[in-house]
């Protein structure tokens, strides 16, 4: 089920709402067991056959953290039950997610010919995987406590908020919340201040640059080069105001159930280089693998040719986590070889003292990268590349780029408004009564025509289907 | 705790107020409609579970497509739309996408097409109809984009006038085509007076116009005798129902975004006695040119969003119906039509003692060469406009296939 779809906004909130605050109040064991199975029927709703796969997982991470908790003073069994559950969890992912791709591969390069399965990708693995691990760990390391019922962690990994799209929760984050969380009037408004930032940055803009990206993308080595540079534009637009609009929805529906998670996006654009963009881009993800897997392997108390290993393979897995394609894999070591030019170079000196530059300097590659990001192959790419720098046999201008740029102009102009900070400004700058009418006249606005699009059905892409 | 501000206040209520008044309704209607399909599938099938089942699935069904307050919100989309400049709005279905004229005009575009098939398939039938004398004439109906004057927008393009000039291009040798776009043309009629700004058809004005240029065709070229007061204008009665209509374009963008139209009823100042059959709907007519010809239930009352007042000619678009005309001794009509034939057949009914009208998007139970076998017309002619040229209508061009479902 999406947040973006009537069944949700219009039957599964308000049930959920109404059963949890009015029939379940102050009940704080029936509230988790009811959220955990809301969430269950949440995810079944659109994938009823991967709702097993789930289970098994929460199920056997239970059982992993049980295990490391009771071995708590021993360490070699402890890490002896972590070695295991992380083997688990990533068995689990790489069935579903890259053993298709590794035997097309093995295939290719070998002249083999393994069978390839067709095995469907359960929507949300990467993330609920993830957190799985993160439980694990983070019992292991007595970042959070134990959960002795096992609909706790099922309510941890499952919770329907971030269940699809993320944001990646961290145990030690909610850990002490799962139980003893104090749901608020101000949480609960705040939360729904969030909802509707997130939901109108989805349907409004996000399902708007869509339609430019998906026909430039599309229609790769058929189109101008100006419709390119719109298309990639439209992508760097889409991807952001989806991925940070799912987030925003899922920070705001977790507060309205008294869950505070971290901010997933900080304004991503606005970065004055590609070290800054991953401290600003997908939050969540960037300091799970920082923590999970850059730390463990040594971070950066190890020698130089160790620092670029542990590096390369985090920003390896970084970019398969996307998605089992070449594709992803290039877009997170692409990435991986910016940061190391500015980790070792003066560039990133340079870059600090250069505004201007700087700016146009990391949305530059920002926007390269998605064209690998948003490609079905690496061909794909390199001809959107070509396309895109007149290096193809495609005219400058053509009219489906009059025809989107007319229409899309001004989404455009308040899509970039919208990448920079001004809400926070404004916020700053204006005074807090004239704020808080303005605050809420917009607010409902934005409400109003997001369910605008939703009721009357518009493109309504969901992104996440290779995560 | 702080307390609650008053703007957080409606923020609260009013997002709470929104969710729940729409969950409220859409609840039930949805279980309106699980009882209703209960019972229907339980009458059929007497097992509970097979309609419970069934039940079950119209109810998913509905929460998947809300209704409760979806006509003031589309109108809300279309006002925001305007508001950020757009000249195309999007659609759930691809084919449907609206797009603004620069006069404000609502139009559906349409891409190019290899019209050949089409073609052959039409001069295969008039080969067919030549072996029985039966003339075969081709009424091009004009595109609401102009021919001569596009008004689209910066960068939309459409093509709906090329496919048709290829069409006409490729059967004019051998079949008698009347395009109506070239005669607005040499009449300088103002081509877009004559359509609807938020509906795709055109104006019955424009209707008229067309059976007019088609009447004097007809007495022209094949000695068709009748009243030439017939397709006099004057001897009409015009009713205009002002901001009567939103077209099926205009529902898809809501009121506001490019306002309504009015909609006018022409009808014989003369004496007229019809009888107009539709056996689908078992509908059986007898009197005078407003009695049976025009259905006054998609006017009875102002509805944008429910009633189709253009429909009123003819009651809309049938399978398959039957005119006859008792002040007109003889001459059979086969009209195979599309909805533009809605504003027409009533007034081409008139020169006729009888018409028979075929849809082929409905018409399924046999081809439409073995139907003019059996039925036998004096005549056959097409009324198609140019947005039948496209990959989704080939069934208006296959007349042969014995096969139908």
């Amino acid at each position: 089920m999406l947040f973006s779809s009537n069944e949700f906004l219009f039957f599964f909130l308000p049930s959920v709402l109404l059963i949890y605050y009015i029939f379940l109040r102050k009940k704080r064991k029936l509230q988790n067991i009811f959220l955990f199975l809301v969430s269950i029927l949440f995810y079944a709703w659109g994938e009823p056959k991967f709702v097993i796969v789930m289970l098994v997982s929460i199920g056997v991470n239970y059982i992993f953290g049980l295990g490391v908790d009771h071995y708590r003073f021993s360490n070699i069994k402890k890490k002896v039950i972590l070695t295991f559950s992380i083997l688990f969890n990533a068995i689990i992912l790489f069935i579903f997610k890259y053993l298709s791709f590794t035997l097309e591969n093995i295939n290719q390069l070998f002249n083999s010919d393994f069978i390839i399965p067709k095995i469907t990708l359960p929507i949300g693995i990467s993330f609920f995987t993830f957190q799985a691990i993160s439980y694990v760990v983070d019992v292991y390391r007595n970042n959070g406590k134990v959960q002795k019922n096992p609909l706790n962690v099922g309510l941890y990994i499952a919770f329907f908020p971030q269940l699809i799209a993320g944001p990646i929760v961290r145990y030690e984050t909610i850990a002490e919340q799962i139980q003893n969380r104090k749901e608020n009037l101000d949480d609960f408004v705040e939360g729904i201040k969030s909802f509707i930032i997130g939901l109108g940055k989805k349907v409004i803009f996000s399902n708007s640059f869509a339609i430019i990206a998906d026909y430039a993308f599309d229609n790769v080595g058929k189109t101008s080069i100006l419709m390119a540079i719109l298309g990639i534009v439209g992508y760097t637009m889409q991807i952001y105001f989806d991925f940070s609009g799912y987030s925003d929805m899922a920070i705001g529906l977790g507060k309205m159930f008294g869950f505070h998670f971290e901010k997933n996006f900080n304004y991503p654009y606005i970065a004055r280089s590609i070290t800054d963009f991953w401290r600003r881009w997908h939050i969540s993800l960037s300091t799970w693998f920082r923590d999970y897997v850059y730390i463990p392997l040594g971070g950066n108390r190890v020698g130089k040719k160790r620092l670029l290993l542990n590096l390369l393979v985090v920003w390896a897995f970084t970019g398969i986590w996307h998605g089992a394609n070449w594709t992803f894999l290039v877009w997170g070591l692409s990435f991986y070889c910016l940061l190391i030019i500015e980790k070792m170079t003066p560039l990133k000196r340079f870059l600090d003292k250069h505004l201007i530059i700087s700016y146009i300097y990391t949305l530059f590659f920002v926007m390269i990268n998605w064209v690998f990001f948003r490609s079905n192959s690496m061909s794909e790419a390199g001809f959107y590349l070509k396309s895109m720098f007149g290096f193809s046999n495609v005219p400058f201008i053509d009219s489906s780029f009059l025809l989107f740029f007319r229409n899309y102009f001004l989404f455009l102009i308040l899509g970039i408004i919208g990448c920079t900070p001004f809400y926070e400004w404004f916020k700053e700058h204006c005074k807090p009564k004239v704020y808080s009418i303005i605050e809420v006249i917009f607010l409902v606005l934005v409400f109003l025509v997001s369910i605008s699009y939703i009721v009357k059905g518009s493109y309504n892409p969901f992104i996440y289907f290779n995560f | 705790m702080k307390k609650l501000g008053l703007a957080n206040k409606i923020l609260l209520c009013m997002f709470l107020g929104i969710i729940f008044s729409l969950f409220l309704i859409n609840m039930k209607n949805i279980l309106k409609i699980g009882i209703e399909t209960f019972e229907l599938n339980y009458q059929i099938t007497y097992s509970r579970k097979q309609s419970l089942k069934e039940s079950a699935k119209e109810m998913f069904m509905g929460l998947k497509n809300l209704e409760a307050g979806k006509i003031p919100l589309i109108e809300l989309n279309g006002l925001f739309q305007k508001g950020m400049q757009k000249t195309t709005i999007e659609d759930v279905e691809e084919n449907n996408e609206v797009t603004r004229l620069k006069n404000g005009y609502l139009t559906f575009t349409y891409p190019k097409y290899d019209v050949t098939n089409n073609a052959n398939n039409l001069l295969k039938l008039n080969e067919k109809l030549s072996q029985k004398n039966i003339p075969l004439i081709y009424v091009q109906a004009p595109f609401k984009v102009s021919k001569y004057d596009s008004l689209l927008p910066l960068g939309t393009k459409d093509y709906a006038n090329e496919n048709a000039d290829q069409f006409v291009k490729l059967v004019r040798d051998k079949i008698d085509v009347i395009d109506i776009r070239d005669l607005e043309k040499e009449d300088n009629l103002d081509h877009y007076s004559m359509f609807f700004k938020t509906d795709h058809h055109w104006r019955p004005e424009f209707a008229f116009y067309a059976y007019k240029k088609v009447g004097e065709h007809l007495g022209e070229k094949y000695s068709l005798s009748f009243n030439k007061d017939y397709l006099d204008i004057e001897q009409y009665n015009i009713k205009n129902y002002e901001n009567y209509f939103l077209g099926s374009q205009g529902k898809r963008v809501g009121k506001y975004f490019s306002g309504v139209d009015d909609i006018s009823l022409i009808t014989p100042k003369f004496e007229t006695n019809f009888d107009y059959k539709i056996p689908s709907y078992q509908i059986d007519k007898h009197g005078t040119f407003r009695d049976t010809l025009i259905d006054f239930s998609h006017v009875e009352k102002k509805d944008y969003y429910i009633l189709n007042p253009y429909a009123m000619y003819t009651g809309g678009d049938f399978t398959i119906t039957y005119t006859t005309n008792h002040l007109v001794k003889d001459k059979k009509l086969l009209l195979v039509k599309d909805s533009f034939a809605c504003a027409f057949s009533p007034f081409i009914s008139l020169l006729f003692h009888e018409v028979e009208t075929i849809d082929l998007r409905q018409f399924k139970d046999k081809s439409l060469m073995e139907h003019i076998e059996q039925s036998n017309p004096d005549m056959v002619m097409f009324l198609y406009n140019p947005s039948e040229y496209t990959d989704h209508t080939t069934i208006t061009f296959d007349f042969f296939d014995n096969n139908k479902e």
